[in-house]
This record gives C-alpha cells, structure tokens and sequence, in this order.
C-alpha cells in the first residue's frame, strides 16, 4: 500500500496548505474593512482575453506562405493594485469559499483513502464520499467557468490598451465535467461493493 | 429472513456449547451467534455440511422454514426474483 500512503501525504499536505490559506483569507476579509488600498500594495491577477489590432499591432510574417496572420484569443492574466475596498472583501470571501471547498473535497479524499490503508475498500460511507468529490469537480468546473467569464467581462468593461482588444471568454472545459461524471459511475460501483461486502459478512 | 435456524434444541440434545460447536466446525463464537439469531444472509455448503458432521442431523433438521410475518412473504418474493 505504498502509493496509498504516498497519495495520503500529499493529500494531508495539499489539505494543511489549503487550511493555511482558508485562515489567510479570513484574516483578509476580516481586516478588509481598515485596508486602505492607496498606501498598500494589494496584488490582484484577473484572468483576461484579447486579440491583438491587425493595423496596429501586426504579427510579422515569416519566409512561410500565409496571409492574414493574427494573434487571436490570447489568454493572459491582468496584474493590478485594487483601490476599491469592496473589490478587495469580495475578493476575499471568493477565496474562503474555494478554499473550504478543497478542505471539505480533500477530507473526502482522506477518509476514502485511510479505509483503503485499513482493507476496508468498500465500506458503506465510500460511496458517499465518491459522490461528494464528483459534485465537488463538476461543481469546481462551473464556478471556475463563471467565473472566469466574470473576470474577461469586467476586464473587458475596465481596462484598455493601444492596440489590444479584450473580449469575453468562456473556457469550459468538458473533460473536467466528464471527469466528475466518471468518478459518480465509480461511486455507484462502491455502493454495490458494499452491499455485496456487507452479504458477504454475513454469509456464514 | 423466513428461514429460522434451529440451533438451540440440537446443542441441548447433543450436550455441546456454543463455543465447543464453533471450534469444532471452524468458525468463530460470534458468526455461530449471527447464525443462531437468524441474522445471517446466508450459509455455504461448507459451513452446513459441518454442522450437519457435528450435530449428526440432517439440513431440514437446522433449516425450517416459518413465513409468519407478512414481510417475510415479501422478502422472500424479492429474493427469488434476485439472481442466484
């Protein structure tokens, strides 16, 4: 069971840095109210989309044969101080809620995992657990979407750039939802393991 | 479950205890109480066949069957339409 207990490790340390910053967010939000963001240098990076202007930002074309060349869809992150208290409590809390989220996903994963380190694979409250993660994927995924059109849309409505033209983005991304669906079809496979476990504990 | 082990008069009749039948046929004190409390799904052939050696009876003689309780008629509807 040594990759169990390689995969236990890095789950208890994933799960002790998370509290960490669970507890550094609090501190933030809680302290928001007295943050003066003028006089402190408050970090924030926002997911963005551009294109680049053709006429005013023209890609060089190389010996190769190609016409219309553009630099389209770029993702990047926008990196700026925040002079708005409110921007900065909200900022705060979004980051409490991800971060209770990963706790509550990696205790999940660490009570799944400490019963297949005692040999008890299928036991009855596994397939909860798996069901929780699954919704705790499909659920992250959603939000992530949100909220990176979120993030393109306000950096859309509030910055500008010679030569560059931010747009909305929506990256969804399937495999993370089909991920989420294939851990609830494994759910299901436990809870069958534990009904034939339990029939088989009582087979005399 | 409607199938009643009848555990109890056999050990009177043959003088044994619970622990001596248990480690005569090779199975623990507690699984020999889930059996004698007809709180077992099920019994293999192994096991039954060595009750059977010890008790020196027959499995009609361990085994009845008693549908007293109406869910007993259902449960065991459900587990004839289960598979085998």
């Amino acid at each position: 069971m040594k990759l169990a207990s390689f995969v236990a490790t890095l789950i208890t340390l994933a799960r002790q840095l998370a509290v960490i910053l669970l507890v550094l967010s609090g501190l933030l939000l809680a302290f928001s109210p007295w943050v003066d963001p003028p006089n402190i240098e408050v970090g924030f990076a926002l997911p963005a989309a551009f294109r680049l202007d053709p006429p005013t930002q023209p890609v060089a074309i190389a010996p190769v044969q190609a016409e219309h060349v553009r630099l389209d869809d770029a993702q990047a992150s926008l990196y700026f101080s925040p002079r708005n208290r409110v921007l900065v409590a909200a900022s705060a809390a979004g980051l409490i809620a991800l971060f209770a989220a990963a706790v509550w996903v990696l205790d999940q994963l660490r009570a799944l995992l400490h019963t297949l380190r005692t040999g008890r694979p299928f036991a009855p409250a596994n397939a909860m657990r798996l069901r929780r993660i699954a919704y705790g994927v499909i659920g992250a995924e959603l939000v992530r979407t949100a909220v990176d059109y979120a993030s393109t849309r306000y950096a859309m409505a509030n910055f500008a750039a010679p030569g560059v033209q931010f747009h909305t983005r929506v990256d969804f991304n399937v495999v993370a939802i089909l991920c989420g669906l294939m851990i609830l079809l494994i759910a299901q496979a436990f809870r069958e393991g534990a009904r034939l476990t339990e029939e088989q504990s009582l087979t005399i | 479950m409607a199938i009643v082990v009848k555990l109890d008069h056999l050990l009177l009749d043959r003088r044994l205890t619970q622990t001596e039948l248990a480690d005569r046929i090779g199975i623990t004190l507690a699984n020999l109480s889930i059996l004698k409390t007809n709180k077992a799904r099920a019994i293999r052939f192994s096991t039954l066949e060595a009750l059977c050696r010890e008790l020196q009876c027959q499995p009609g003689d361990l085994l009845v069957w008693a549908p007293d309780e109406p869910g007993d008629r259902a449960g065991v509807a459900a587990d004839e339409r289960a598979p085998v």
